[in-house]
């Protein structure tokens, strides 16, 4: 079932990281624009990092970008230009994402674990990121260019669901 | 200085190396998970210990526990994502010396490696 109070905390965790994370490595003007439901006929974007949670919640998490913001974010990570064809390429940016996310979960109630980062470059499918069920997307745009969160994350301990921050 | 930077992330390992460089550190040892590192304890014998949480194979708590368990006390700062404060009470319980969540700055690193040598030095 979804959380919909649960979700809101979620999304503004996950903001809250995304622009200290980004801010640390230079990247300024981080803005979520848009929140809404993934509807079949979106498409990933050529760079994907996916970060699984399993504890108190569960799901995964995907920031996915066009390869022009990717190569720029792991740019600034990594202070020197990569190839999307290395493997330093997806370890920068998984590490990215691995950052966002364990930011992410420290603000959050209850006992949680991340898994370390999984980078699928090219074509990516909901299953292949772990995202099962109803899936949100967090349209972003940066200083860098625009990028997307998508997370599909259940609350699993009964005292979360009603004890979200923020929720009424 | 004989570090170990102990990390899955060669990007990672490379902006610490810099920074560690920068202070005069050179004689650096790089482990991509617990299980390397164990193995590179013997033959490097580092002074200090830079060590990563979540990391496949084997990961950092389980191998600051076997450190500890083995009698080893080199200082170790604890260099992660981990950002929870019942994670950091895990991994000071576990026989950590320090900790520092990334990202962090090349200044916040060495302030914390300062402090760490200090404390273990008195």
């Amino acid at each position: 079932m979804r959380d919909h109070a649960f979700e809101s905390e979620f999304v503004a965790a996950m903001h809250e990281a995304l622009s200290f994370i980004l801010a640390s490595v230079g990247v300024q003007n981080v803005q979520a624009t848009a929140t809404r439901a993934r509807t079949s006929g979106d498409r990933w974007n050529e760079v994907t990092g996916i970060i699984t949670y399993s504890g108190d919640i569960a799901g995964a998490v995907a920031l996915t970008a066009p390869l022009a913001t990717a190569n720029a974010m792991v740019h600034a990570l990594a202070g020197e230009m990569l190839s999307h064809e290395s493997e330093d390429y997806t370890d920068a940016f998984g590490e990215l994402v691995n950052m966002i996310c364990g930011r992410t979960k420290a603000a959050l109630r209850g006992e949680n674990s991340i898994s370390v980062p999984t980078v699928v470059i090219g074509d990516c499918t909901g299953r292949a990121a772990g995202l099962e069920g109803p899936t949100t997307v967090v349209l972003c745009e940066s200083g860098l260019g625009p990028f997307a969160v998508e997370f599909a994350i259940r609350v699993r301990a009964a005292g979360l669901a009603s004890s979200a921050k923020g929720a009424a | 200085m004989r570090v170990l930077l102990v990390d899955d992330s060669k990007v990672m390992r490379n902006i610490q190396r810099k920074i560690l460089a920068g202070l005069g550190w050179e004689e650096i040892t790089e482990a991509a998970d617990g299980a390397e590192a164990l193995e590179c304890i013997a033959s490097h014998a580092p002074e200090l210990i830079l060590l990563d949480w979540n990391m496949p194979v084997m990961d950092g708590l389980e191998f600051l526990k076997k450190l500890r368990s083995a009698g080893n006390k080199t200082p170790v700062i604890m260099v992660t994502t981990e950002a929870e404060k019942s994670r950091v009470i895990t991994a000071v319980q576990a026989g950590a010396n320090n900790y520092m969540i990334k990202p962090f700055t090349a200044d916040q690193l060495k302030e914390r490696i300062e402090q760490t040598l200090k404390r273990h030095a008195a």
